[in-house]
């Protein structure tokens, strides 16, 4: 693990108790770690010098100025974007659970907060809504840097309750989305897939790029407990006495069908899709972005 | 269903306790709020069947856990045959114990045979630790061989066994040491064929057990020296199956002696002549032995003493001879030695010869009983009218005065022959026929029904014997009394310068006077005329014929032979001086004598018995009383034990009737299986005690006390498989006799639960893995 991934981690990042501190501190430790001359040099507006270093490509070196100082440097250039990027954050009961440093609802809006500082810091629009069974919260977008604290606000403001209901907010933010843009959904999908896929189909019609971070806890995806449990559920009234180790098997294959369809129904609509679990470092959700952008240039 | 601890029996009420645990388990639930509610109860739906299913197992393993525990902690002793289907089968020790008297072989404080109980001991107590079921059977080879003898084949093996089958239970190796203290060395010399034949008996009958055979013994040469018989019946036990040990008790040879014979010479017995009597001592220790100190002792019995109540207090006088001192004895090598028995009176008196103690106690005394009776009655047929040759004859065998020669000669005419009847002929120790012309045929088949019955027959033959007669009726082409046919009578030239004697006797005791080359007595007889056999006569080497003088023209002059029991002798010359002066020689009394010790050897009954040997006393129905008494040696003269007895006739009309000891089993022993002097005491019709006395003595190749070679004994009993190990040594081990264990089932299947509720366990929960970051 690169040194900066260790100031990425969960247990690390809970300590910071804003999330604008957070998502600042996430963005910058991530970038940090990255190749330098990555995601640089895709429009015409000159940014910078920058001394040449070996693995720079060679087209980027600037010739005149070599001829004149006998030295190379390469030409950076400041990207030239107009993304739209649009964050719906699930608020649902289901989000609170979580036995580590992060539940799901934090872990949520520790990554919407990174993605809204990421895309402001490349001069994007970007804006949030927050739902359960219907929107709770929306901050429409916006390219200032302060729009930040905006976003984080609505999200810090919110508590998980109620049901999900996903098909219904996602074809309210495709007919309320009036341009194309990205919207990304961070939940943890515990809805009916059905309507899940239904409304991501209709966002990718919109002509939407989607992406989907789907935010799992460790428990949820190892089923690891044991001795006699009585697990009651967050959004519903039903509850069940067991012995969990007899019933992981069961669980685990019912969940392993779920995750499939979501998956494999995202990758049928051509949504980007990201299992991601609470225990992991944030960055994965920003490299997913980051990928889902790439991937935007080359779909473009 | 029996468990050596009771007391942790109560560890079954532990069975409850998975089930309480379970219980409070399912009262102390873990409250949990879940999101991904609809994929548990999904599964909860799919799999409720099953996982009842499995907790149902999984609970009652834990109560045979816990069960199976506590069975193997209090050891499980169930004899139920169900659990033989498991491998729990009995495991059968028979021990089969040597009682022979080289047992009593006594090396650094303990004797062979004390070993061999420390070994049976060890056996049985470490049987008695073991918690599968035992099975326990010890059978003597003195005992054993017994049940073939006495009992018959049909009879029951338990009958002469003094373990027959017992179940070992954990105090066992006390019963044990409680009987063990009842077997004692025998005077027997018994090898391990009988108890094998009894032990297969056993087997046969015994279905569905684990066999270890034991044979503790000392393995000494014999029997075990060649042991063919021994090795069937081993391979008949190896495939029934069983597995054979052989656990030797004695580790060294030690020095012993051996008193291997004593008997009287083959002279005249009656009262009143000076008998020798042979011993013979036998070294078969390793090392010679010097200065051997031989004691005799002779027990004389007056038959004129007042009857007494008690036969035991009869005790006869003891003379002490003064001691043989035998100078030297090679290992292996017997050395014999004569010595004079002098009884005054007739009757039947005990000669006894002992040795010093050694190694082995009970070959160093024997016993001998030698009936002396009168004198021994000679009956002389002579065939002259004045009976000239008798003369000569009778004046050797009755010279007078105070000479006493034992002999009781009694001068008939062949016509006595005719009219007498065999139990007539049967009282005279020996019959001379002198020069007899001819005997009718009455006569000649009185005459070899007495030889056929062991009585000795010497003829004369001279002038007056009719030679076609001889070779026809008495010769009969070799079938006949006559030893040879004769033809003729001859002369024998004379020798004028006497450079050899006349006669040349080969080494026969009846002329051992005249043994030596340069004998002077030889010379001094001289032969003129004889009779002379066909010309190319040679005794027949397959028959008892033999040649025992010879004159020097190389013609017979004494030949010998064989007729039943009998030994004949044809001297072809007679006594009366004309054809020879031999009867006029003073070597004549001597050879006269001689004679007829070795005619009469076959009508004197030397009683040779071993130890064991059944002792039959045939008593007349019209002379003896029904009842007798039989008297057994004891450790001392006053604890002789007497044995009443009644006689039993054969059959309603038959003249004799008998009684006898040693035939059966009294109180588990044989009567006569102890060494010495054996008394019967009939008594007759008028009141008088006819007492017979006989000697059983132990056989004289059980003080053998060479060991043989383990490697050779288990390579002699290849192919069977066995194992030779010492008793010192030995310990029972149960491994390896492929004896299953119930503490053990119980530990296989307690750990086959174990593993399985793992299994079960395992597949009913979670065991994460590490994820890799």
């Amino acid at each position: 693990m690169p040194d900066s991934r260790r100031f990425l981690h969960p247990e690390a990042i809970k300590r910071i108790s804003r999330l604008e501190l957070r998502a600042r501190h996430i963005v910058e430790g991530f970038l940090s770690g990255m190749h330098r001359s990555a995601y640089f040099g895709q429009s015409i507006e000159f940014l910078q010098h920058r001394e040449y270093v070996a693995g720079d490509d060679l087209r980027n070196v600037d010739w005149k100025v070599w001829a004149r100082q006998d030295r190379l440097y390469v030409k950076q250039y400041v990207e030239d974007t107009n993304l739209r990027c649009t964050m719906l954050v699930d608020v649902s009961s289901s989000m609170q659970y979580g036995q580590g440093a992060l539940n799901k609802y934090d872990y949520a809006c520790t990554i919407a907060g990174s993605l809204a500082y990421l895309v402001l810091r490349q001069q994007d629009s970007v804006g949030c809504w927050t739902f359960d069974e219907r929107i709770r919260a929306r901050v429409p977008g916006r390219t200032k840097r302060n729009h930040l604290f905006s976003i984080t606000e609505s999200l810090a403001v919110q508590k998980p309750q109620d049901k999900t209901e996903m098909y219904g907010i996602l074809r309210a933010a495709a007919e309320e989305l009036p341009r194309r843009g990205l919207t990304v959904l961070i939940s943890d999908l515990l809805t009916d897939p059905e309507g899940i896929l239904r409304g991501l189909k209709l966002l990718r019609q919109r002509g939407h790029d989607v992406l989907v971070f789907h935010v799992m806890d460790d428990d949820e995806l190892d089923f690891p407990f044991s001795g006699p449990m009585r697990f009651e559920g967050l959004e519903s009234l039903d509850h069940l006495n067991c012995n969990p180790r007899a019933l992981r098997e069961g669980y685990l294959e019912a969940l392993g069908v779920f995750l499939e369809t979501v998956r494999r129904g995202c990758a049928k609509h051509v949504v980007d899709y990201a299992l991601i679990r609470t225990s992991q470092p944030l960055d994965a959700a920003l490299a997913a972005y980051l990928s889902n952008r790439l991937g935007m240039h080359h779909r473009n | 269903m029996q468990f050596v601890h009771q007391a942790l029996t109560w560890g079954f009420l532990l069975v409850l306790l998975p089930l309480l645990i379970h219980l409070i388990n399912m009262l102390r639930h873990r409250r949990v709020h879940w999101a991904a509610m609809d994929f548990l109860l999904q599964a909860y739906k799919k799999h409720r069947r099953w996982i009842w299913l499995k907790q149902l197992l999984l609970l009652l393993m834990r109560v045979f856990v816990v069960a199976l525990l506590v069975a193997m902690l209090a050891q499980w002793v169930t004899r139920g045959q169900w659990l033989n289907l498991f491998g729990g089968r009995a495991t059968h020790h028979y021990i089969l114990l040597d009682d022979s008297f080289s047992m009593s072989d006594r090396a650094g404080g303990a004797s062979a045979f004390e070993l061999g109980l420390q070994a049976i001991q060890r056996i049985g107590a470490q049987a008695a630790n073991e918690d599968t079921l035992q099975k326990f059977t010890l059978i003597r080879f003195s005992r054993a061989a017994r049940l073939a003898d006495f009992l018959g084949d049909d009879a029951a093996v338990s009958e002469i066994a003094d373990f027959n089958a017992e179940v070992v239970a954990p105090d066992f190796d006390v019963t044990l040491e409680q009987r063990r203290n009842m077997f004692e060395v025998t005077d027997l010399s018994i090898g391990p064929v009988p108890a094998l034949a009894a032990v297969r008996r056993l087997v046969e009958d015994s279905i569905d057990e684990n066999r270890v055979i034991y044979i503790v013994s000392d393995f000494r040469v014999n029997p075990w020296d060649s042991p063919m018989e021994i090795r069937d019946k081993l391979r008949e036990l190896e495939q029934a199956p069983a597995n054979i040990q052989l656990v030797s008790c004695a580790a060294t040879m030690r020095q012993n002696l051996a008193i291997t014979e004593l008997r009287p010479s083959e002279e005249t017995q009656a009262a009143g002549v000076p008998l020798l009597v042979n011993v013979t001592v036998k070294n078969f220790g390793p090392d010679t032995a010097r200065n051997v100190q031989l004691n005799v002792r002779t027990t004389f019995f007056d038959t004129d003493a007042p009857l007494v109540e008690n036969p035991t207090q009869v005790t006869g006088r003891v003379d002490e001879m003064p001691t043989v001192l035998i100078e030297e004895i090679e290992p292996g090598q017997s050395v014999t030695r004569r010595v004079q028995a002098y009884f005054p009176k007739p009757g039947r008196h005990v000669v006894e010869a002992s040795l010093p103690d050694d190694a082995v106690a009970a070959d160093n005394r024997r016993w001998c009983v030698i009936d002396f009776p009168a004198g021994e009655s000679v009956l002389i047929i002579d065939g002259t009218a004045e009976q000239r040759h008798a003369y000569f004859l009778a004046s050797a065998f009755r010279p007078g005065g105070r000479a006493n020669t034992g002999i009781l000669p009694e001068i008939r005419g062949a016509d006595f022959l005719r009219n007498a009847s065999p139990r007539d002929l049967h009282d005279y120790h020996a019959v001379f026929l002198l020069d007899v012309p001819r005997l009718d045929d009455r006569a000649i088949e009185n005459l070899e029904l007495y030889a056929t019955s062991g009585g000795g027959v010497a003829f004369f033959v001279g002038p007056e014997a009719d030679l076609d007669f001889y070779t026809q009726r008495l010769f009969r082409n070799g079938t006949g009394i006559f030893p040879l046919p004769v033809q003729s009578e001859d002369y024998l030239p004379p020798d004028d310068f006497r450079e050899a004697p006349d006669i040349v006797f080969s080494d026969h005791p009846v002329f051992e006077v005249f043994a030596g080359e340069r004998n002077p007595l030889v010379r001094l007889i001289t032969v003129e005329q004889y009779v002379r056999p066909p010309v190319r006569w040679q005794p027949d080497p397959d028959s008892t014929v033999r040649i025992a003088a010879a004159l020097r023209n190389q013609m017979p002059l004494v030949v010998e032979r064989k007729f039943g029991e009998g030994r004949i002798m044809a001297f072809l010359t007679p006594i009366e001086p004309g054809w020879t002066n031999w009867g006029t020689d003073p070597s004549f009394v001597v050879v006269a004598l001689k004679l007829q010790s070795y005619l009469a050897a076959g009508r004197r009954d030397f009683d040779s018995r071993h130890v064991g040997t059944p002792i039959v006393v045939s008593l007349e129905v019209d002379q003896f009383r029904q009842d007798l008494q039989f008297i057994a040696p004891g450790d001392t003269p006053d604890s002789r034990m007497v044995i009443d007895r009644s006689t039993v006739r054969p059959s309603a009309d038959s003249p004799v009737m008998t009684a006898a000891i040693g035939r059966s089993l009294i109180d588990g022993q044989i009567q006569t299986d102890r060494r010495g002097i054996y008394e019967a005491w009939p008594v007759t019709t008028g009141g008088q005690a006819d007492v017979r006395r006989f000697a059983l003595n132990v056989d004289p190749l059980g003080g053998d006390l060479r060991l043989v070679d383990s490697r050779d004994l288990l390579a002699a009993l290849s192919p069977v498989h066995v194992e030779f190990r010492s008793a010192e040594e030995f310990t029972y081990e149960l491994a390896g006799f492929g004896g299953a264990n119930r503490s053990l089932i119980l530990m296989g299947l307690l750990l086959m639960l174990l593993i399985a509720e793992q299994a079960l366990a395992y597949s009913a929960s979670y065991h994460p893995t590490p994820r890799k970051t």
